[in-house]
């Protein structure tokens, strides 16, 4: 049944980002001012968002299991920030391609820019400071915290192009200022909810993973008893 | 193809080979579990015996 639900999930996924790159390429114009280049928005920003979704989630998650003390709240809070991750890369890399040729650079240290870059580092210190505790709660009880204290930073994301006096080289906000053509807005979804779904079946995919490493530290211990 | 259909492309690739790269990544650790799980109840059948 798990099986299943992970492959619907994925193939469906897939099957959206592809129809999505069909209409990407060979339906929608470009747009007007940056040319080709312009549709890079098209994952960019979904990436952006279905990342920011997924960390709130593991927030979510990370709360649930201070409150419960539920160990399967621990393996998604760890499945989904690993996902996020994925998402969080794919939005730094394709800016920065992007802006190497809109700006001419491939980076500058701007407001939004730099709040992006240390959302991902703050959560690959999450994933990072993990093997290095061996304790089972100690690890959960941790990772949970620090997932909820850098998930601080998101707001700041979001708001970084959106206050008047930010230093940032960054456009400003398209979807709700009524700038983005609306051609533009179901392809636009259409991304989001593509990496959701694939996000999704790959999560699934990593709590499993994540629930086998307990049981080898449940047996590495048993043998130890032994 | 001019230069900024080439750095569309490079972007577009980008993100399809990180996600290519996550699965492959999440398929050699599930085969290392497996394999590291399999080995430990073996041992602990063993042990039992």
């Amino acid at each position: 049944m798990r099986d299943k639900t992970i492959y619907t999930l994925g193939i469906s996924g897939t099957l959206l980002l592809l129809y999505n790159l069909h209409t990407i390429l060979m339906v929608l114009p470009d747009e007007a001012a940056q040319g080709t280049i312009g549709k890079m928005l098209l994952i960019h920003a979904p990436a952006a968002i279905a990342g920011m979704t997924l960390y709130f989630v593991a927030v979510a998650y990370s709360i649930m299991f201070l409150k419960t003390k539920n160990f399967a709240y621990d393996s998604a809070a760890v499945a989904v920030i690993e996902v996020a991750q994925v998402f969080t890369l794919i939005n730094l890399v394709t800016g920065s391609i992007w802006g190497h040729i809109i700006w001419g650079i491939w980076w500058t240290w701007d407001a939004r820019l730099t709040r992006q870059f240390m959302c991902f580092m703050l959560y690959l210190g999450y994933l990072l400071m993990r093997p290095a505790l061996n304790e089972a709660t100690q690890r959960a009880t941790i990772s949970a915290f620090v997932a909820i204290f850098a998930a601080a930073d998101i707001p700041l994301v979001w708001l970084a192009i959106r206050v008047h006096d930010a230093r940032t080289q960054h456009p400003g906000p398209v979807l709700e200022t009524g700038t983005l053509d609306p051609a533009w807005r179901i392809p636009f979804l259409i991304s989001w909810i593509a990496f959701m779904l694939i996000g999704s079946a790959l999560a699934m995919v990593r709590v499993r993973q994540e629930n086998a490493r307990r049981e080898i530290d449940s047996l590495r211990r048993e043998l130890h008893a032994i | 193809m001019d230069l900024n259909q080439t750095y569309f492309f490079y972007g577009y690739s980008a993100a399809w080979l990180i996600v290519l790269g996550f699965i492959l990544i999440l398929i050699r650790r599930g085969q290392q579990i497996n394999s590291e799980l399999q080995r430990l109840k073996a041992l602990v059948e063993d042990k039992d015996k």
